[in-house]
């Protein structure tokens, strides 16, 4: 080998430790920037040697093979799922534990309010003609209607609030889906070219993982460099570089809440996704819209319609001080849907509470209170749950309890397995600032070495130029 | 395993947001005394404590109307030892002016107090309580006895409630204890005739309302028992009603209330484990070989 080579080679080192010392810095740059991966440049040595004498080879120095991204394929093909499932449980515990209106304690709550309304027929029982407790009744029983009528408001406010929430998520979703379609074309390309685009890739995955976390969607990679995004269900929703999109509709089925609604990029019919086929965020919030919440919302509808059709059958058969009979205490309803929104207690025994059928008998007098006693004894008749009201509002608190608890539990759950996956990601693609600093001086002695082997090769081609 | 940056700050976030969590946590159950404010801290308790409220309030409006039910029998037994001394004084005038040493004009005096005292029983029988005609039956709001004597209330007997859905006798039958029901005496009638008697000097007549006068006051004396044993029901009702609401107060404090002292350690550890976090956090990012390189 001449001088020149030696040179040469050298020359061609101190280009791979600038590469080196580049890729360092460029990591060191995206050390925190979100869904990137470590990046190394990796150097070889040239081939072939060059052979001198009888079996001696010269070597020819060092040259760069590429750029490679650190990527754990194991980890890599959990974290779809981990980052769903705990954006699921997540969203469906933060949404649950605002909800106040099932706590156990609190004035004016639904068990507050029939404690006191059983407590004022009581009271009345003991004076059956007294105006005052009749007034005292009726204002128990306003108290039982507005009990209702707040906790079920609460709960529609909740599931409205969700529904807001999930419009607003829906316009993230459109944004990400264009996006992977979009860097699917432009990987693609940059792969046709003979490219390793790694950035591309860097801001693919970091979609992917947000659309995991938003709607549990997965990625099905193609033959090619492309992914596909699918759901759970199996609806597709970018298949290369073709992209669906996402809405809200109102179902009025549920109440006037929204569907997500899939419009795909064909113009074909806009199609309602079933909400089991969504996972992520979204598909925890509509599981607490539409599972806790509306069982919370239909069982508390359920026993405000029970509880006053069990006091209103007992209340027609009873009279009133003048002798009528056939009176409600409560607005007879049509049927539980929307029952404890509904519920008022009637007009004509608001405005003249004599009208409580406290008497078994037209014919007696006002002390009777043969009918408040049947009354008071609704307050163990079994209702269509096979439960008394007492023991219903008890099963409704707790299942709606258990529901919080059970999402607080998985949440928790699932938060740690996601933690142990994405810092078995962060080990295998992140950046640590130590080695590379480590990588940076690694690169620097060699750089600062083959300068060192570039003058003292320049320095024997000057001797040996000057020996002529 | 390879530790990055990323882990180290993305660790020291969700440790120290756990540490605040908890923190706070051990702050509301302090500042507010409650364990359980949602249903989801404790299903099992919020649920046992909402039948546990309906439970305190059905015993407290027990306790409640079993003390009115026995203050009201308590006024109508004063009612009835009042009608018991005027009886009592009418069968002392029976026996004293039955006796025919006494002339037409001491009987006419007699008469006029007889009159006197039946006027009283009348009044005391017509007794109100909470502005209540205690002894009219179910016809409580008028009076039951008009100024003859004749009963114009009715025979209900109200019930009110000892122990959930048992109900007990609350009021007396004024009708059968003063007017003798289907086979008693009436005791106003025998008044009337008493003073009838005396009035038309008729020794034999007076004699003759002893012996009625007498038995309507066992009657009355009957009817006294009878409010004492309703009164004794109901006293004990209080009692076991006022022990089982206490019972239930406490029960449902148990199952929401925090434990002060528990709930104060934990504030503490809570807090030695922020700060625990934060020094651990803040020894971890100084160190970095960036600062060691010269």
């Amino acid at each position: 080998m001449d001088l020149i080579n030696v040179i040469m080679n050298a020359g061609a080192g101190l280009g791979v430790y600038r590469a080196q010392v580049a890729t360092v810095s460029n990591n060191i740059a995206n050390a925190n920037t979100p869904g990137y991966s470590r990046e190394e440049a990796v150097a070889t040595e040239t081939s072939p040697s060059e052979e001198v004498g009888t079996n001696g080879y010269l070597g020819r120095g060092i040259t760069l093979q590429g750029v490679v991204q650190f990527r754990d394929q194991f980890v890599e093909s959990q974290l779809g799922t981990a980052f769903s499932n705990s954006s699921s449980t997540s969203a469906q515990a933060n949404a649950l534990s605002t909800v106040t209106a099932l706590n156990p304690q609190g004035q004016g709550n639904v068990t507050d309010a029939l404690g006191q309304f059983y407590s004022a027929l009581r009271d009345l029982n003991q004076n059956a003609g007294d105006q005052g407790l009749r007034s005292a009744l009726v204002n128990a029983a306003q108290g039982v209607c507005t009990a209702f009528n707040t906790a079920a408001s609460a709960l529609t406010t909740a599931r409205d609030g969700i529904d807001q929430n999930v419009s607003a998520l829906t316009v993230q979703v459109n944004g990400l889906l264009s996006g992977v379609a979009t860097l699917n074309s432009q990987i693609a390309l940059a792969v046709n070219s003979g490219r390793t685009p790694n950035d591309l890739l860097d801001a693919r995955q970091n979609d992917l993982d947000q659309l995991a976390q938003l709607v549990g969607a997965t990625a099905v990679p193609d033959n090619h460099s492309g992914v596909n995004v699918v759901l759970p269900g199996g609806t597709c929703l970018v298949s290369g570089t073709i992209a669906s999109s996402v809405s809200v509709q109102s179902d009025t089925t549920n109440g006037g809440h929204y569907d997500v609604v899939l419009s795909p990029a064909d113009g074909s019919a806009s199609t309602a996704l079933p909400s089991g086929q969504i996972g992520g965020q979204i598909g925890g919030l509509l599981s607490a819209r539409d599972i806790t919440l509306g069982n919370a919302q239909s069982g508390l509808d359920t026993l405000a319609y029970d509880f006053s059709s069990a006091v209103n059958q007992q209340s027609e058969l009873g009279y009133a001080l003048d002798g009528t009979t056939g009176h409600d205490l409560f607005t007879a309803l049509p049927g539980s849907t929307g029952a404890a929104a509904n519920l008022t207690v009637d007009a004509t025994v608001s405005a003249n509470p004599s009208l409580v059928a406290a008497a078994g008998s037209a014919a007696t007098g006002p002390g009777d209170s043969t009918n408040l006693q049947a009354m008071i004894a609704t307050e163990t008749t079994l209702l269509s749950t096979g439960l008394n009201v007492q023991d219903g509002m008890a099963k409704l608190t707790s299942d709606f309890g258990n529901a919080v608890s059970t999402a607080q539990d998985s949440s928790t759950f699932d938060q740690n397995i996601l933690t142990s996956l994405t810092n078995a990601r962060a080990s295998a693609s992140g950046v640590s600032v130590d080695d590379e600093l480590t990588k940076l001086v690694q690169a620097q002695n060699a750089y600062n070495a083959l300068t060192k082997v570039v003058t003292t090769g320049d320095s024997m081609l000057t001797t040996l130029m000057n020996m002529f | 395993m390879r530790v990055t940056e990323s882990m180290i700050f993305a660790s020291a976030i969700a440790q120290t947001e756990t540490s605040r969590e908890n923190l706070q946590q051990a702050q509301n159950q302090v500042s507010s005394g409650l364990r359980v404010v949602q249903p989801g801290d404790d299903p099992a308790a919020a649920s046992i404590a909402v039948t546990d409220d309906i439970d305190q309030a059905r015993f407290t409006s027990i306790g409640k109307n079993a003390q009115l039910a026995a203050s009201e029998l308590d006024a109508a037994d004063t009612a009835l030892d009042g009608i018991t001394t005027n009886a009592n004084r009418a069968l002392q005038l029976a026996t004293q002016f039955g006796n025919d040493t006494y002339n037409a004009s001491d009987r006419a005096t007699a008469a006029v107090e007889v009159q006197g005292l039946s006027q009283t029983i009348i009044g005391l029988l017509n007794t109100t309580f909470s502005e209540r005609y205690i002894f009219g039956g179910d016809k409580d709001n008028a009076p039951p006895f008009d100024g003859n004597g004749n009963y114009v209330g009715d025979p209900g007997v109200r019930t009110v409630e000892v122990a959930p859905g048992q109900f007990q006798a609350a009021s007396l039958d004024a009708n059968a204890i003063v007017k003798g029901g289907s086979n008693g005496v009436d005791l106003l009638q025998s008044l009337s005739d008493l003073q009838t008697a005396l009035k038309n000097n008729d020794g034999a007549g007076i004699r003759a309302e002893v012996d009625n006068l007498t038995a309507g006051i066992k009657q009355l004396a009957a009817g006294r028992a009878q409010a004492g044993i309703e009164q004794d029901a109901f006293q004990n009702a209080v009692s076991t009603a006022q022990a089982a609401a206490s019972g239930e107060t406490v029960q449902v404090g148990k199952l929401l209330d925090a434990d002060i002292i528990s709930a104060s350690t934990q504030l503490a550890s809570a807090q030695y484990a922020l700060n625990a976090t934060l020094t651990a956090a803040a020894k971890t990012f100084s160190m970095s070989l960036a600062d060691k390189l010269p």
